[in-house]
């Protein structure tokens, strides 16, 4: 076996916990270090999970949202690693150069921390959806893959095609105008929003605000990155 | 394979068990490893070989040979490099394929490692054990492979000494140079920490070690095999200023060396093995092996070199703990140090403690603690200062002197520390000798504690390490549940000790604790030899009561230590002048016409009266009716045939069942009158073999026959033990 992200071979010593049974083990020890996890830190925003100090529970930015929108779509973002240079690389492996097998890296991760925040409740699963001039250039949508770790999905919004979010400027990203639509009139009640990258929330607020005038009530966004 | 050999070094030790339960416990291991068998169907068929390969491995010398003794003339080779200890030379030879531990005088011509030499010798086999619990002497050399030892030999012409022989001569010599060079008191230690021969070891600092469990600290352990490479790699690489390379292929080719210089023990080749691997490994692949496959392999290589390796204690253990240690390894790291050495003292104790209770009966409670203190102290400062002291050989004397002044000054003052702590009682835990089956459960239960520690499932951990505990004490109980009375006459030679036990541990209790006199030597062979292995390894830690019927040596010799070791709550003696005081001991006298009641059992104490006339100190004795139920037993001290007269025409003994004959069977005792008048079925007659006195007397000995009466002597059948139950009584004894 050989490690998914940098191709050494997988190592590992018997210990008692492996005596009986080898772990499936798909990441080496080194590669493993290098993903940070958010939850791990001690204080976040409530709303978002951004690292803020200790004074206040809600960062700017979501202060910001609210008082723009007079009440913010989205209930709660839960992310998982911080965006560090390693994550960068990966994650341009994974979206831009097409490695669809890395998904597999995050699946215990991700499964872990949806039981913990999310299950039992009952949640669609909503992978935020690209437009399909980027479906054909990427091949698949890297939303969708890590929303189909946890469950099936449903697809509910349609996208337009604009330029590339990491394009902009963080106010235009906060300008543009909505360019999801929703498929369905009756939304389900709960929704579970999935995307790979939390950066301003814009994205997210979009699709949920759409998911919200079609009949949704309640908005959760679970991301794999808060950058 | 990778990842795997520990399977096949486990199936291999399943191999060595008893069939029934090597059998049992070869399907618990498939179960147990399926998941990992069944992936690899190499293993399958590797794991099962190596199971069923000690059964042809182990040659024929494990059945006992039918003659005891013989004599023998002819070549034999060498095998081991002959020792010097007290004045004897000592080495195991090869003769017809047999292995024979020779014990010989300096002879002629010199013996050598390898080499041919003519012999005539008479050899015989090795001694049993005559007492329950006794150290087995030819079970021990039965785990070196030899069958046979010699006393009495001579040889000649000795020839070809292998190449290996030049090493150990230069072992001795460098031994030499160092007890011409340093005092007395650092010799000992170079001795046992470099050289592996603890021998000058004072006896009674040993006992103190092995008493809080750092025995293993005198013998050359692993740890100080990686100690010793560390400061030869740290040197080669600061001092010499060689690059990585070249310090690892020197270290290499050292450590064949170091393991014969070390006295090649069972763990130093262990640890200088895995060494050589490790390094070999390192140079060639960037940490890929598994540790663990390391060991698995040098294990299944000693195995196969030397099969009787496994029995060997030093070699169980060295073996256990590196085992457990190398799978803690998630554990051990990332934690602080003093909690890292806390969890390896304590990872060590419970994988040794089946151990420890299958060869010593007992553990100590507090050894992890004192490991915890000794263990830094022999591998972080007194072995480099030792091997400071070794190198400074050749260095001036003065740098010498300060280097032994400051070794000693450091040493006395931990070595004291120990001396004074002492031994006492209340810290050990005696459980006795468990069964096989307790072993095995024992370790089933470790591993799956350690496995749900590693896996953070702290409760579950916890509670099986409450599991293995009461696995411990489940033993205790099973040797409670013993339904017969049982009187036991122990084998201490030309002295006397019985032990009473009442059924499920109602009682226990002693009478006499002799010590064998050997001329002005006051030795307290019989108390740490037999009285105290045979009770621990029944379990027992205390007795109720003890009885001396008189004071002379041979039946109290071992009186002090019983009490101290066994906190009896009474002592029971004829009227004497003097007054016994022990904390917590009542001393009680008793004479004619006393009578002690303890449950099911009473003693009846028939002489001598309260006035206590006689002037002999034997007639002085103690002599009284056990009864337990309906089975009668007259214990009769040493006294003579003037006092049973006297009994006799007291009309104060009537029909018994078993009779202690008095004074070891001497002709100045046991009437014919006497005899009439007890009319016992059995006769019980402690003796040394081939004692001084000549007793038992022949006379004796007919009269009994001429009497129909069996007679069981501890000079030939060894611990003699009456088991009586429902009215039904029968006699025991531990030689064949």
């Amino acid at each position: 076996m050989h490690c998914l992200i940098c191709f050494n071979t997988l190592h590992e010593d018997t210990t008692w916990a492996t005596l009986f049974e080898s772990k499936e083990e798909i990441v080496c020890e080194s590669c493993n270090e290098k993903f940070e996890r958010l939850d791990l830190e001690k204080h976040h925003c409530q709303r978002c999970m951004k690292p803020i100090s200790h004074e206040v529970n809600l960062c700017g930015d979501c202060v910001a949202w609210r008082e723009r929108m007079g009440i913010d779509p989205l209930s709660r973002n839960i992310s998982i690693y911080s965006y560090n240079e390693d994550m960068k690389d990966l994650m341009a492996r994974f979206k831009y150069r097409g490695d669809y097998e890395l998904v597999k890296v995050w699946e215990q991760e991700v499964t872990q921390i949806y039981q913990h925040y999310f299950a039992g409740n009952d949640f669609t699963i909503v992978p935020i959806p690209l437009s399909e001039e980027r479906l054909s250039e990427r091949g698949f949508n890297q939303a969708e893959a890590i929303a189909q770790l946890i469950g099936p999905t449903q697809s509910l919004l349609i996208r337009k095609h604009s330029e590339k979010q990491s394009k902009k400027t963080k106010l235009e990203r906060m300008r543009t105008s909505n360019p999801f639509r929703s498929k369905i009139r009756n939304a389900p009640r709960h929704i579970l929003l999935v995307d790979d990258i939390y950066t301003t929330g814009t994205t997210l607020r979009q699709a949920g605000q759409v998911l919200l005038n079609s009949g949704a009530q309640q908005i959760f966004s679970l991301t794999l990155i808060r950058s | 394979m990778k990842s795997h050999w520990y399977l096949i070094s486990l199936s291999l030790i399943l191999g060595y068990l008893p069939k029934v339960i090597g059998f049992l416990s070869f399907i618990i291991f498939l179960i147990l490893f399926r998941r990992k068998i069944i992936k690899n169907r190499l293993l399958l068929v590797l794991s099962s070989l190596t199971f069923f390969l000690p059964g042809y491995i182990i040659p024929s010398t494990f059945e006992t040979p039918d003659i005891e003794n013989d004599f023998i003339t002819g070549w034999i080779e060498i095998q081991t490099h002959p020792e010097i200890k007290n004045d004897s030379i000592r080495f195991i030879g090869e003769y017809q394929g047999q292995r024979i531990y020779f014990y010989a005088d300096s002879p002629k011509s010199p013996l050598k490692q390898g080499a041919q030499c003519y012999v005539e010798a008479e050899i015989q086999q090795p001694k049993q054990p005559t007492n329950p619990g006794s150290f087995d002497y030819r079970k021990y050399l039965a785990s070196l492979g030899v069958s046979w030892v010699s006393y009495d030999n001579s040889f000649s012409k000795c020839a070809n000494p292998s190449y290996l022989s030049h090493l150990y001569d230069w072992r001795d010599h460098l031994m030499s140079i160092t007890e011409s060079k340093f005092s007395e008191a650092t010799v000992v230690w170079i001795k046992a920490l470099i050289f592996g021969d603890r021998s000058d070891i004072e006896p009674e600092l040993i006992d103190t070690f092995e008493y809080w469990g750092l025995s293993h600290l005198l013998a050359i352990s692993g740890l100080h095999v990686g100690m010793f490479l560390s400061v030869i790699y740290f040197l080669l690489m600061k001092v010499c200023r060689l690059t990585k390379e070249q310090s690892k292929c020197i270290i290499i080719m050292i450590i064949p060396f170091y393991i014969i210089i070390s006295g090649s023990q069972p763990p130093v080749i262990r640890a200088g093995l895995m060494a050589i691997c490790l390094i070999v490994f390192s140079m060639f692949k960037k940490n890929t092996t598994d540790t663990i496959d390391i060991i698995s392999i040098v294990m299944i290589c000693m195995l196969l070199y030397n099969p009787f390796l496994l029995h060997q204690m030093a070699f169980q253990f060295s073996f256990a703990v590196t085992f457990a240690l190398i799978l803690s390894k998630n554990l051990l790291f990332k934690d602080h140090w003093i909690m890292i050495s806390i969890k390896v003292s304590l990872i060590s104790q419970l994988v040794l403690l089946p151990l420890q209770f299958y060869y010593f009966y007992y553990t100590n409670v507090m050894s992890f603690l004192f490991n915890l203190i000794y263990v830094p102290y022999f591998t972080l400062i007194a072995m480099p200062l030792l091997l400071l002291l070794m190198l400074s050989l050749v260095l001036p004397q003065p740098v010498r002197h300060v280097l032994e002044f400051l070794f000693n000054f450091i040493n006395t003052f931990f070595i004291q520390l120990l001396q004074m702590v002492g031994e006492p009682m209340r810290s050990i835990w005696v459980i006795g000798k468990p069964h096989l089956m307790v072993v095995l459960l024992y370790f089933i239960f470790f591993i799956l504690m350690m496995l749900f520690w590693e896996k953070g499932q702290l409760k579950k951990a916890a509670l099986l390490g409450i599991i293995i505990i009461m696995v411990c004490y489940g033993e205790t109980a099973i040797k409670h549940f013993t339904p017969e009375y049982s009187v036991t006459m122990l084998d201490v030679g030309q002295a006397e000790s019985i032990i009473i036990e009442l059924p499920y541990r109602q009682g226990i209790f002693m009478v006499d604790a002799g010590e064998e006199m050997n001329g002005e030597e006051e030795t307290n062979y019989n108390f740490n030899h037999v009285i105290k292995p045979y009770l621990w390894s029944k379990g027992i830690t205390e007795i109720d009561s003890l009885w001396i019927s008189h004071f002379d040596r041979d039946h109290s010799g071992a009186m002090e230590q019983v009490i101290k070791q066994f906190e009896p709550k009474q002592l029971y003696t004829a009227p004497i002048e003097r007054y016994y005081k022990y904390p917590g001991l009542d001393h009680i006298i008793v004479h004619e016409g006393t009578i002690v009641n303890y449950g099911d059992i009473t003693f009846n104490v028939l002489s001598p009266t309260k006035s206590n006339k006689h002037t002999d100190a034997n007639d002085q004795s103690i002599v009284f009716l056990l009864q337990y139920k309906q089975h009668k037993m007259l214990f009769t001290g040493d006294i003579s045939k003037e006092v049973e007269q006297e009994l006799v025409s007291k009309n104060s003994i009537g029909d018994i069942d078993v009779l202690k004959i008095a004074h070891h069977g001497s002709q100045t005792s046991t009437s014919k009158l006497w005899l009439q008048k007890a009319k016992p079925e059995a006769a019980i007659v402690s003796v040394g073999e081939n004692n001084f006195y000549g007793h038992p007397h022949p006379i004796v000995i007919q009269r009994l026959k001429d009497f129909g009466i069996n007679v069981y002597r501890s000079d030939q059948l060894g611990a003699v033990t009456l088991k009586y139950k429902d009215g039904q009584s029968t006699f025991y004894h531990y030689n064949p």
